[in-house]
């Protein structure tokens, strides 16, 4: 009887040891995330070969292409791009690549407008046989991906000699 | 004589019927019952990383993060979220903490689960690094850090083939003691 009575007695004590060591209880939480996708394009500058582009610094969205020097007596310029005459200018002529990105839209493809700055003298710059005005011409279907341009400057030969730096604004915008 | 015994006797009565009546007309009495069963449970809350994008519903087992408004390009990421890009697709990444309380329990430690509620599609989910599928997968099989806010690590996959407009996708947690 007295055993009887200590083995309930320690019974009694381990049950409620035994359910606070429970284990597999579970608890539950959710979490949502939300985000507004938007369309977005890139447009990054590549050489065309001609190793006349260096993009600037660590930003691919500009970049310069060096002529070199040149005249009427060349075929290429010092900096190897290709010189012509023609119709009374020098054609200074070099490849480059513009590479443009376009994510999270249905489009395959975008406009191009490009926008030169003043001129030094009379000269004019075409992308290919496009002029590329100060007040911006427009390339209204160009597919995503690379396209490769060729810049041409051509410089009246009757213009002087001198230095010229042009710069061309580049604008994709998803149709 | 008689007649004096027969006054007492009903003198007596009218007495005893008075504090009767005076007893018992004015006393209520009950019981009441309170049993306390101290049941062992724990609870998962959710709560906003310093570092990351702040919870809305923040302190509650059911919160929400807002990446905003993102694009791959041209965009800056939210407060306390960062933004990585590779070739086909972009990645948003924000601290968050869970906060796992135990109670009328020993256990020192307890298992940490996560899933889609539905599949994402195109888009990829993932805690502490791991890919979330809509199967629960352990993200800690043993986290000692009840009554502690534990950071954990959310990013979001978008490829940029992705149609572009709103997204929501729901994590469920499952904290298991051990």
């Amino acid at each position: 009887m007295k055993k009887l009575t200590l083995c309930l007695i320690a019974l009694a004590l381990l049950l409620p040891a035994a359910a606070l060591a429970q284990s597999g209880i579970t608890a539950n939480g959710q979490l949502t995330i939300t985000a507004n996708v938007q369309s977005s394009i890139a447009l990054t500058f590549k050489d065309g070969g001609q190793g006349t582009l260096t993009v600037n610094g660590a930003d691919p969205t500009q970049a310069t292409i060096a002529l070199g020097n040149v005249s009427g007596a060349m075929t290429s310029s010092s900096t190897n791009a290709t010189v012509t005459t023609s119709g009374g200018n020098l054609v200074i002529t070099s490849p480059f690549v513009l590479s443009v990105t376009g994510t999270n839209t249905p489009t395959t493809d975008y406009k191009l407008v490009a926008s030169a700055s003043a001129p030094v003298g009379t000269e004019k710059i075409f992308f290919g046989a496009t002029e590329i005005t100060t007040s911006g011409t427009t390339f209204n279907t160009v597919t995503y991906g690379d396209t490769t341009y060729s810049l041409n400057l051509q410089v009246p030969l009757s213009q002087g000699p001198g230095a010229i730096t042009r710069t061309v604004a580049l604008t994709a915008t998803t149709n | 004589m008689r007649a004096r015994t027969i006054r007492l006797c009903l003198a007596v009565v009218v007495i005893c019927c008075w504090a009767y009546a005076a007893a018992n007309a004015q006393t209520a009495s009950g019981t009441i019952n309170a049993t306390l069963i101290n049941k062992s449970g724990i609870s998962l809350v959710f709560n906003s990383n310093p570092s990351g994008v702040p919870l809305s519903g923040a302190g509650s087992y059911a919160a929400t993060l807002d990446f905003g408004t993102v694009a791959m390009y041209g965009t800056t990421a939210a407060a306390g979220a960062t933004l990585t890009r590779t070739s086909t697709d972009f990645t948003l990444t924000s601290p968050f903490n869970i906060r796992v309380d135990k109670s009328g329990t020993t256990s020192n430690s307890y298992r940490l689960q996560a899933a889609m509620a539905a599949p994402a599609g195109v888009y990829t989910c993932k805690v502490d690094g791991i890919t979330l599928p809509t199967t629960l997968t352990t993200i800690v099989a043993n986290d000692p850090g009840y009554g502690a806010d534990v950071p954990h690590t959310l990013s979001l996959t978008i490829p940029a083939s992705a149609p572009a407009g709103a997204l929501t996708l729901t994590i469920n947690f499952t904290a298991t003691s051990n």
